[in-house]
């Protein structure tokens, strides 16, 4: 029977990889990535019957991993580090219906960080990763209607800033974060 | 040509090739190749270089790390010499007046009571309290919405009170006394209690953070209760501070 010691260990090898790619992915450093990897993975590790269960793990560790690497994106941000918050590739090949699905996406880049953490899921979800809306609402676990009222309002906030800037501040918003 | 794959479907794909759902839209698609050879790449560069010099950091950590002392015993209810209070409470304590929680929006009241041998008293904003006093909390929001109650101390010390368990806030509808309570840690000095209810779920780590940024820096901001920033908007909050006495 394996301990619960090298139990942990074969799972953080099997599963890091999801945590790092996520985590390289929404920081754009490997450094930080590494970091990440191993603050989420220790989260994870504290609900080890959850992380055996291969059926449902998946989405868990990637919405861990997304909240918490989300999360330091705000701080980055609020330090005045904004690089990291600008740096997010979009995918452009996520949608067969090309860039006409959402032109947005560049734009919705330059104002992630300034939204609630569930909204910048939805957003980074869809816009960034190419996810459904089903998907994102499930990974989530929202409803698929509040996952397109999120998106809306992100959007169209996301215009708002745009319209304003380069030089302005986003007026407040449901949704946006002070 | 069908819909190119999510990162969370590629994701999948590699934790479970043989159930892959995308492998039909992978044979005709460059693009998403590409993208996965690139998620091979970083997988391997975890596999080879981060897990072996993170492994024993990431397993020993794995366990909650608690304080030398623990500093607020979350206990669950009628237990001890709280079977009292919870009766009191159960049977019917004084409801938060009406026209403290809004018609529209979250408003949020929060009151505490605590425990002692002549039964549960409600305690005021500020009040002196046991330091080992046992406390319940009851909470009225203007609608449903997801309840985190945290507390901290004079050093600085957050503490997640309720729910006790589990990665997300519970939801929470009008008015309720919350399961469960909590003992105090028997180190004197202020103690603030902050409940946050939302809309939408928010991540515990970021109303702990909101806390911390709340207080730091300033001698005395425990006590003052300053509102917590960087919430969601729509998020209500209530505080409430407690003094411990030796």
């Amino acid at each position: 029977m394996e301990d619960p010691r090298s139990q942990a260990a074969r799972l953080y090898r099997e599963l890091g990889p999801v945590v790092y790619r996520r985590c390289l992915r929404l920081l754009g450093d490997r450094a930080a990535a590494e970091d990440a990897t191993q603050e989420v993975f220790v989260k994870l590790l504290r609900d080890m019957d959850r992380l055996k269960d291969r059926e449902t793990v998946l989405p868990w560790v990637y919405r861990v991993a997304m909240n918490h690497c989300l999360n330091l994106r705000r701080d980055a941000r609020r330090r005045g580090q904004d690089g990291m918050a600008e740096d997010l590739d979009v995918v452009p090949d996520a949608h067969a219906e090309g860039p006409d699905a959402y032109p947005d996406r560049q734009l919705a880049q330059a104002v992630l960080s300034r939204f609630d953490g569930e909204t910048q899921a939805v957003a980074v979800g869809v816009l960034v990763d190419g996810m459904e809306h089903e998907e994102i609402a499930a990974v989530l676990g929202i409803s698929r209607r509040t996952v397109s009222r999120k998106l809306a309002r992100f959007l169209e906030n996301a215009r708002k800033f745009i319209a304003r800037t380069g030089t302005g501040e986003a007026e407040p918003d449901e949704g946006a974060v002070p | 040509m069908t819909r190119c794959a999510s990162e969370l479907a590629l994701e999948a794909h590699l934790f479970d090739p043989a159930r892959s759902t995308v492998r039909p839209h992978l044979e005709g698609c460059v693009a998403c190749r590409t993208r996965l050879s690139r998620m091979e790449q970083e997988g391997e560069e975890f596999r080879r270089f981060v897990h072996p010099r993170t492994v024993d950091r990431v397993v020993a950590n794995r366990e909650p790390r608690r304080p030398a002392w623990r500093r607020l015993l979350v206990v669950l209810f009628p237990a001890g010499g709280l079977a009292a209070a919870a009766a009191v409470l159960l049977l019917g304590p004084p409801q938060p007046p009406l026209d403290y929680v809004g018609a529209k929006g979250t408003a949020l009241s929060l009151r505490v009571w605590a425990g002692s041998a002549d039964g549960a008293r409600e305690v005021g904003d500020g009040e002196r309290i046991p330091a080992s006093a046992l406390l319940r909390f009851q909470v009225a929001s203007g609608q449903p919405c997801r309840l985190w109650l945290l507390s901290v101390d004079g050093r600085g010390e957050v503490s997640r009170l309720f729910p006790a368990q589990g990665d997300a806030p519970a939801l929470f509808t009008g008015g309720t006394t919350l399961p469960g309570g909590v003992a105090l840690d028997g180190q004197a000095g202020p103690e603030r209690l902050y409940a946050v209810c939302s809309e939408d779920a928010i991540p515990l780590e970021q109303v702990e953070r909101s806390i911390r940024e709340a207080i730091a820096g300033e001698a005395g901001a425990v006590r003052r209760g300053p509102r917590l920033r960087g919430l969601p908007a729509g998020a209500a909050q209530a505080t409430m501070l407690v003094e411990k006495l030796p």
